[in-house]
């Protein structure tokens, strides 16, 4: 019986007699920003209450850091080198994970037809859903920055050009994630269909990130922050593709 | 292996994978072709 | 030879097709195609291996341009009308089954000639600059375009409604995705200051009989992709027509058993009740097993 998964009627956005919110326009962006808010927090507490982030996901990234560590001798000094990239690495394997379990729980108890029947609009879906998944990798991001400092010995320079980096990267693969789920729902081989179709689209997001954390561990952030902005709208551009594609792959 | 033997397994490569997709698509166009013209109508999906 | 109205198909986005064997040619349009593009490809050959000169740096070895640069030009241009038959197919004014189909052969041709393009290319790079692989922006989209489109083709081939809708969206996020993976590529490297000699390829003079072979080639594997396009299209209605047949002869063979087993049913009934009767017991609480 759906309980979280099932959507409470959203209430119009209040229809106040203040003017700043009386214009058309501001009322639909509000009520699309809280559809996404009600679905991020719904997949939320969901992942709060089945822990399948901290005692599963998070150990599978620090598990992947230590096998790096493995393929590349750490007496040799590359690992330092190519921390920055074996760290993404890590995330982009997790998110495969992150999606892979947020398609099951919206496969389980028809939690699908319950969002087709609510009458949130699927764009603000879609935005909640990948911000749900955005939430969870950036703690699962934290935590392997520390593995990274700890195990690879790296001094964490360039604080802000790694965060802002981060953010772009992380709401990139949080976008296309969501969107291949959206793709692979319902069907049987979706575990293996999903890295098949997300890994080639991600290849800049991959690029971008490893180059801006090089440019920030290495003290030269001037040559980060152009990787950043990439990384930021490729985040915008495929929020967009997903926003416009969630509505008609619901439907189905 | 020669200049002249990277071309010629190049071109022979092409040659191929060009005719050998041709040959396939006649196999599977024939064998839809047959099904569909037998009257008797299939009973189970290959 | 006159098919029965096939029912409604299981998309119910797509018009039913009448005929199953439907092409984007007409047969005899499409047999002088064939002919046209066998002789085209004769004579490339014979241009490309014999009359056109060895290049003065490269040597022979600059025979496999006379491929490899058609082979990229037909997959990029295949990936192109898969992307607008997609769109074509979304849009729901134009939708209609045979953009989908359009779209499921133009992506199989794309990734053929995608992965010819990589052999080739290497074949190429090999004799001439002594390396199999170069991490130019070019080459890399190439390769991403291939597992980008792979990923297409084993998505459109699961069953099931809204099969169309996926594949259309898939490809249109595929074709989005392939110009920030060439710039992202192309910024990388020409950062890392790597000045690539793969460059030279293109924007190296050719002139005279070699620019000819090379634009020749150009037009005989354009004629190429139109005659594949229309036989990998038929192909795909006419197994679209042999899924329908066995699917509707699913349907009927379970609407089939359904009366025999109410018929066997009845008949153990018969025998129960006969049984008992012999046997002079009254049946005990009344309805047989």
């Amino acid at each position: 019986m759906p309980t979280a998964s099932s959507a409470r009627p959203v209430s119009a956005p209040p229809a106040s007699d203040s003017p700043a919110s009386s214009r058309p326009a501001d009322r639909a962006g509000l009520g699309l920003l809280r559809e996404a808010g009600l679905v991020a927090g719904k997949d939320i507490r969901i992942e709060l209450r089945a822990r399948v982030l901290v005692f599963q996901i998070v150990p599978f990234g620090v598990v992947v850091i230590l096998l790096f560590a493995f393929a590349l001798d750490p007496d040799r000094g590359q690992l330092g080198r190519v921390a920055p990239g074996l760290f993404w690495v890590a995330v982009l394997l997790a998110t495969l994970l992150a999606v892979s379990r947020a398609s099951a729980v919206e496969a389980a108890n028809g939690a699908r037809d319950g969002l087709r029947l609510s009458c949130l609009d699927p764009g603000g879906i879609f935005l909640g859903k990948a911000a749900a998944i955005a939430v969870e990798l950036l703690a699962l991001e934290a935590v392997l920055t520390a593995a990274i400092a700890v195990l690879y010995d790296i001094d964490l320079a360039g604080a802000p050009l790694l965060v802002v980096a981060a953010l772009g990267a992380t709401a990139s693969l949080a976008a296309t994630g969501t969107l291949a789920g959206a793709l692979t729902a319902g069907l049987r081989a979706r575990e293996t269909l999903v890295p098949v179709l997300l890994l080639p689209v991600v290849v800049p997001v991959m690029l971008g990130a490893t180059r801006a954390w090089e440019a920030a561990l290495d003290n030269t952030p001037s040559e980060g922050w152009p990787w950043a902005a990439l990384l930021g709208l490729f985040a915008v551009l495929y929020a967009a593709v997903g926003m416009l594609a969630y509505g008609p792959l619901l439907e189905d | 292996m020669t200049d002249a033997g990277f071309v010629l397994v190049g071109w022979v490569l092409t040659g191929v994978a060009v005719s050998g997709y041709r040959l396939r698509i006649g196999q599977r166009s024939r064998r839809a072709r047959r099904s569909l013209a037998d009257p008797a109508p299939p009973t189970r999906a290959p | 030879m006159p098919l029965t109205t096939p029912p409604p198909t299981t998309s119910t986005d797509a018009r039913p097709e009448a005929d199953a064997e439907t092409g984007l040619l007409r047969p005899r349009v499409a047999m002088v195609l064939g002919v046209a593009t066998l002789a085209a490809l004769t004579a490339l050959a014979i241009l490309g291996l014999a009359v056109a000169p060895p290049d003065a740096v490269q040597g022979d070895a600059q025979r496999l341009m006379y491929l490899h640069v058609p082979a990229a030009w037909l997959a990029y241009l295949a990936f192109a009308v898969t992307a607008g038959a997609s769109a074509l197919w979304l849009w729901s004014r134009t939708r209609a089954a045979t953009w989908d189909r359009l779209a499921g052969a133009s992506a199989e041709l794309g990734v053929l000639f995608t992965a010819l393009t990589l052999v080739l290319g290497s074949l190429w790079g090999r004799p001439v600059w002594g390396v199999w692989w170069a991490w130019d922006a070019r080459l890399v989209t190439t390769a991403v375009l291939f597992f980008l489109y792979v990923g297409y083709l084993a998505l459109r081939r699961i069953p099931g409604p809204g099969r169309e809708r996926r594949s259309a969206i898939a490809a249109l996020i595929a074709f989005v995705d392939v110009p920030v993976v060439h710039f992202s590529v192309e910024w990388w490297r020409t950062l890392h200051q790597q000045g690539t000699v793969f460059n030279e390829e293109l924007s190296a003079e050719i002139e005279g009989t070699m620019a000819f072979t090379l634009w020749f080639a150009v037009l005989a594997f354009t004629l190429l992709y139109v005659y594949l396009l229309d036989r990998r299209y038929r192909l795909g209605a006419l197994e679209e027509g042999m899924e329908r047949r066995e699917l509707d002869a699913a349907i009927a063979e379970r609407l089939a058993e359904a009366p025999g087993r109410a018929v066997e049913a009845a008949a153990r009934a018969a025998e129960t009740a006969r049984r008992r009767a012999e046997a002079d017991v009254e049946p005990v609480g009344g309805a047989p097993r």
